[in-house]
């Protein structure tokens, strides 16, 4: 019995779902390398949330009226948009930043993973258990504070290079 | 020597400049006494500006009466009502006080704008500008205290006596400050800031027993006039005689008080006073009688003085061309006789409510509030036979009128005395007094004045206010005005010497009823009392929207505690779900007519009252943890929350002593609220304005804390209740316990306020803190404020929560203590020896103290006629007689009729017992009560046969209503259990001879 090297594709040769998933798993594979340079996007929400953020701050001065909207905007922007725009690139993005050849470029990712994680998680405990006043609830708030004060500028240290604020280049 | 001749002319020239220019320089500014006024000059008299009182602006017009610019004025509209004006020196900039706005506004004279908004306490009134310094004193009525500004910011705050209202400032800074509605004159210096006065001149109290003569408490005080000599200084007043009834003619005088500058003394002699030096025959033979004295304003030379009669709308003038010419030789046998006296009332003032005066020449300037315009007089001199004449009646229109007509009427009418603009109904008789005699500028805190100053023996009549309502006002406002107005003021038909016609108060028609509209609309303004029965204000509103009620509910998610705390409390369902409540709501309905309800919804479902929303039928008296609230929340419906609410108390933003009946503001819409927070009937809204408060908690908690939420006046707008219209003071929680030992800020370990024993989490510590916390997960509180608002009635909230109940016993138990002895014994020398068994044969009494040591006010305090509290005492002699007996019940709970109970008995005008109708409180027919920190002894004559060793047991028993009215309310309500009879103490003593 003689066998012969198939030169159809593998997936040709699955069952359909199977091939299906493969497709599906190919596309987001490619999406993802693609979206790891994508950084505007992602770049924009931070700084947009930063600001919202800062809004917040008690330390400047900023009337009810305003700063009422900028809660609201901050807190729906972070649980919906920030995910689904910095959190994918991030998660896209990690590969890179691990894999760099810039020490510089592998140590601000490596410490901005920290921050992320650290203001997301915070933001999120904040949101549904809230600051109510006790020793772990302050500490969330002080740690959101200041991960989201150090965000936005060590994003911007991270990669000005690429930054959307570099206007000429 | 040409040379020389030239020098010395040079010096002698040199040396009379340097002569002439040492005293311009060494020499302090030109200075002249100013007083605080609503029309003022610019300071080269060219230029008048005027306070348009409640039209919120301000008008500049020139002074020139040949300038035909004058009849428009410039106006600038400011706030809601500017009350008093004062101008720099150079005449860049002047400062208004916005007296319902609480704040003073900076304008810039010049451009005519507005530079500077400065928010002060409650009601800035006067304001002087003292040019030595560069800086304007104010006067803040309601927050009594002074305030500096220089610069456009507050320098110094500084605590006064209550009501500084007028201000004056005399050359050598000497600020003098009237006090409105305590009838002082404080004095202080100002050449540097000060701490306090240098001397408070309590003007003088004086009495007589025939009531038509002219005395009382002088009250009303305003503005200040001094003298161009700075020897005198005028203070316009009225003085109120609340001791008897109230009649027309003999509850409010006219009076000008005289003080002497030189001797920081009142001229008592020397007083204005209605019969005596204001005495001026009509040609009715009649003394014209005049009210209201309100401004005051001397001529230049000092010998003229010009008063407005805002309530007769007259002015009168008094001549003081003799003033120190007096023969004192020729007058020593004659009695003294007062001094200057008024020799001219100009009757009347071509606009209503004359205010405001200036003198230029002789011409003479009135402001009339009611139409706005200036009238210009001409003053004749400063002779004495010189008279007052009308030059042109309306010289120019201040201020555009902006309220509409039919307000604008009823103001009238409240400011009026004037008999002649109807004399077939006036509004007062033979000109004697208006509304604002007694309620200055409204309803408001002054009101409690007017209770301060009831002279009655309660005994004899309890009624501070007005007599012969048919309806407590509210309930038929019409009939009640017209009564007032009769009864009171003598209008309306009382006083018909002047061609009043009669009139029936319950058939006022036709235009009356029109005025009676018009007055109406006027005294339920935002500003008055918009419910008129009760004194509940709503901020910035006329209703609020049912939706904007936040579902208490809503709170527990994060202050489940309180929340828990709350919902089986009385002060949540004290409303429809008190049986009690609704029978005496529905009495209230009946006998007075519904409005009045309000009187007791106010408090009771203040919420329904803002929303004008009828109350439910069925309530939840069983009802545990808030059930039908959580229920409602959970399916996104909407529910005024019965009682006093979260939002309710915690957006309670202001609070005006006027004596309690509700006398709070409340205010939903100025909150910082979160995005989709008011949407209270959109879950997903409500989530997420969850969140948001979750997220930053700081807004939401600033937006519902106010500092005087800690403050016992707070509890005092409901817990102290006066009748309406009537004043009679019903309940006096606040009063009692202000007067107690609890009162003690001095001391805080004896200091108890209101929440130290009502809203502490364990009885058993009071005046300890209990730690806890007010938010799930929140700040550690050293003393958490609990909010189950322990009292009284156990009954009530223990058929919801026994823990609760419990609570309220344990206090109740903790407030007295009882004490028993025998007296009248013989001295020991005397004493007989006396064997056990054998019969006394002398009078003996068995003597029950019960000491109030607990309560930090009366035991029992609140609508004392309810509380069923009273001791049960039962003496049995050594052969098992019982030889006493008191306070037991019959098989139907009735307490029999001899039983010693602590309460309070109200009585109508007829002196029958008011039963349910308690707000027809006329006279005090019984009051025992134990007072805080007091004591009242029983005694009980023992029988003179009885044998020893005596054994008496007393029981110091409570019960929340008695038995009649349970009964009564059961009829309406089958399934409300009869409160049980609670003892409270027991003791038993043996007593041998």
């Amino acid at each position: 019995m003689s066998t012969r090297q198939s030169t159809v594709p593998a997936s040709d040769t699955l069952p359909a779902p199977m091939a299906l998933k493969q497709r599906y798993q190919a596309w987001i594979s490619s999406y993802m390398t693609r979206l790891a340079y994508e950084n505007k996007t992602a770049e924009w929400v931070v700084i947009v949330l930063f600001f919202s953020g800062l809004l917040l701050w008690d330390a400047i001065p900023v009337d009810w009226a305003i700063a009422r909207w900028s809660l609201i905007f901050h807190l729906l922007a972070g649980l919906i948009v920030f995910p689904l725009t910095t959190g994918l690139f991030w998660v896209a993005h990690r590969r890179l930043m691990l894999t760099s050849d810039k020490g510089v470029l592998r140590k601000t990712g490596a410490f901005l993973d920290a921050i992320i994680g650290t203001c997301f998680v915070s933001g999120l405990v904040l949101t549904f258990l809230g600051e109510t006043g006790n020793l772990p609830s302050n500490l969330t708030a002080d740690a959101h504070w200041l991960s989201g004060l150090i965000l936005g500028p060590l994003m911007l240290v991270h990669a000005w290079r690429y930054s959307v604020l570099r206007f000429k280049k | 020597m040409n040379t020389s001749r030239h020098l010395i002319t040079l010096s002698i020239l040199f040396l009379t400049l340097v002569s002439l220019s040492i005293p311009s320089q060494a020499s302090p500014p030109t200075a002249t006494p100013v007083s605080s006024g609503s029309l003022q000059w610019s300071d080269d008299k060219q230029w008048i500006y005027s306070a348009n009182l409640w039209q919120g602006s301000i008008s500049k017009l020139p002074a020139d009466i040949t300038n035909p610019a004058h009849a428009q004025p410039n106006e600038l509209i400011l706030g809601q009502d500017i009350r008093r004006i004062a101008i720099n020196s150079h005449q860049s900039e002047l400062l208004a006080t916005d007296y319902l706005g609480n704040e003073v506004i900076l304008v810039d004279t010049k451009n005519w704008t507005i530079k500077q908004r400065i928010t002060t306490g409650k009601r800035p009134f006067g304001v002087v500008y003292q040019a030595s310094h560069n800086r304007y004193w104010v006067s803040l009525f309601e927050n009594h205290q002074i305030i500096a500004i220089q610069e456009g910011e507050i320098i110094a705050t500084i605590d006064t006596a209550e009501t500084p209202r007028g201000l004056a400032l005399t050359s050598d800074n000497r600020l003098l400050v009237t006090h409105s509605m305590k009838g002082q004159l404080s004095i202080y210096s100002v050449d540097n800031i000060p701490t306090e006065a240098s001397k408070t001149i309590t003007l003088n109290v004086n009495q007589n027993k025939d009531e038509f003569t002219s005395q009382g408490l002088p009250r009303e005080l305003d503005d200040i006039a001094i003298s161009p000599d700075e020897k005198e200084a005028w203070l316009p007043h009225v003085l109120w005689n609340f001791d008897h009834e109230f009649q027309f003619q003999s509850t409010i005088f006219p009076a000008v008080s005289v003080i002497d500058l030189i001797t920081e003394t009142e001229r008592v002699d020397h007083r204005k006073e209605l019969f005596k030096t204001i005495n001026i025959v009509d040609n009715k033979n009649r003394t014209r009688i005049v009210s209201n004295p309100h401004d005051a304003e001397f001529s230049d030379s000092g010998k003229k003085l010009y008063i407005t009669l805002a309530g007769s709308d007259d002015i009168v003038i008094f001549d003081r061309s003799r003033v120190g010419k007096s023969n004192k030789k020729r007058h020593r046998r004659k009695k003294h006789r007062g001094g200057v006296k008024a020799t001219q009332i100009y009757r009347h003032t071509p606009g209503q409510n004359p205010r405001g005066l200036l003198l230029k020449g002789s011409h003479l300037w009135v402001q009339q509030s009611i139409p706005q315009t200036l009238a210009l007089f001409d003053r004749g001199g400063d002779n004495a036979f010189d008279r007052v004449s009308l030059l042109e009646p309306s010289w120019a229109q201040l201020a555009t009128i902006t309220s509409s007509e039919n307000i604008n009427k009823g103001r009238a009418f409240f400011h009026s005395a004037n008999t002649d603009l109807n004399p077939e109904h006036p509004i007062a008789g033979d000109f004697w007094m208006s509304c604002n005699s007694c309620h200055q500028d409204g309803f408001n805190f002054t009101n409690l004045y007017l209770m301060e100053a009831y002279g009655q023996d309660k005994h004899q009549d309890s009624r501070v206010g007005h007599p012969g309502l048919s309806n407590m006002v509210s309930g038929d406002f019409v009939t009640d005005y017209v009564n007032i107005i009769q009864k009171t003021q003598g209008g309306m038909g009382e006083d018909d010497r002047d061609g009043a016609l009669p009139l029936k108060a319950s058939e006022a028609m036709g235009t009356i009823m029109g005025d009676m509209m018009n007055l109406h609309q006027f005294v339920t303004l935002p500003h008055n009392l918009p419910f008129l029965a009760t004194w509940l204000k709503l901020d910035g509103e006329q209703r609020t929207h049912p939706k904007a009620w936040t579902n208490s509910a809503q709170c527990a998610e994060c202050h489940q505690d309180m929340f828990d705390q709350w919902a089986d409390s009385n002060h949540r369902l004290m409303g429809e779900s008190n049986p009690y409540f609704m029978a005496v709501l529905n009495a209230a309905g009946q006998t007075e007519g519904e409005d009045f309800k309000d009187w007791c919804l106010g408090c009771h479902m203040p919420s329904n009252v803002m929303s004008n929303l009828p109350l439910k039928t069925e309530g939840h008296m069983f009802e545990k943890n808030g059930a039908s609230l959580k229920r409602a929340l959970e399916n996104n419906q909407g529910d005024i929350d019965e009682g006093t609410s979260c939002l309710f108390c915690h957006r309670i933003t202001d609070i005006e002593d006027a004596g309690g009946n509700a006398s709070f503001t409340v205010n939903l819409i100025d909150r910082e609220h979160y995005v989709g927070e008011t949407h209270t009937d959109s879950a997903v809204m409500q989530w997420l304005s969850s969140r948001q408060i979750n997220s930053k908690p700081k807004r939401h908690k600033d937006s519902y804390m106010k500092p005087f939420y800690t403050d016992p006046k707070l509890c005092k707008t409901c817990h102290n209740e006066f009748a309406p219209g009537t004043g009679a003071l019903i309940v006096n929680t606040y009063g009692e316990w202000e007067n107690s030992s609890f009162n003690n800020p001095e001391d805080p370990s004896k200091h108890r306020t209101c929440i130290d024993c009502h809203m502490h989490g364990d009885i058993e510590r009071i005046g300890e803190d209990i730690p806890g916390l007010s938010t799930d997960r929140g700040t550690p509180k050293k003393n958490v404020v609990t909010h189950q608002f322990t009292g009284a009635n156990h009954h009530l909230v223990g058929l919801r929560n026994k823990k609760l109940e419990d609570m309220s016993l344990q206090l109740l138990r903790s407030s007295a203590t009882v004490e028993q002895r025998l007296e009248g014994r013989l001295e020991p020398s005397q004493q007989i020896i006396q064997q056990p068994g054998q019969a006394s044969n002398q009078n003996q009494t068995l003597i029950v103290k019960i000491n109030n040591v607990g309560a930090g006010h009366d035991l029992p305090t609140g609508v004392a006629d309810f509380r069923q509290f009273w001791i049960e005492v039962t003496a049995t002699d050594a052969d098992n007689n019982i030889v006493l007996s008191s306070g037991y019940t019959d098989d139907k709970g009735n307490i029999e009729t001899n039983a010693r109970l602590f309460m309070k008995v109200f009585g109508d005008t007829e002196g029958k017992p008011v039963g349910l109708l308690f707000w027809r409180y006329a006279q005090l027919l019984s009051d025992t009560r134990i007072p805080a920190d007091g004591f009242r002894e029983e005694q009980f004559p023992l029988p003179n046969n009885t044998t020893y060793p005596l054994t008496v047991k007393t029981r110091l028993l409570y019960r929340i209503y008695p038995q009649w009215v349970t009964d009564a309310v059961q009829t309406g309500q089958p399934d409300l259990p009869t409160p049980p009879i609670v003892e409270l103490l027991s003791l038993e003593s043996q007593f041998s001879p």
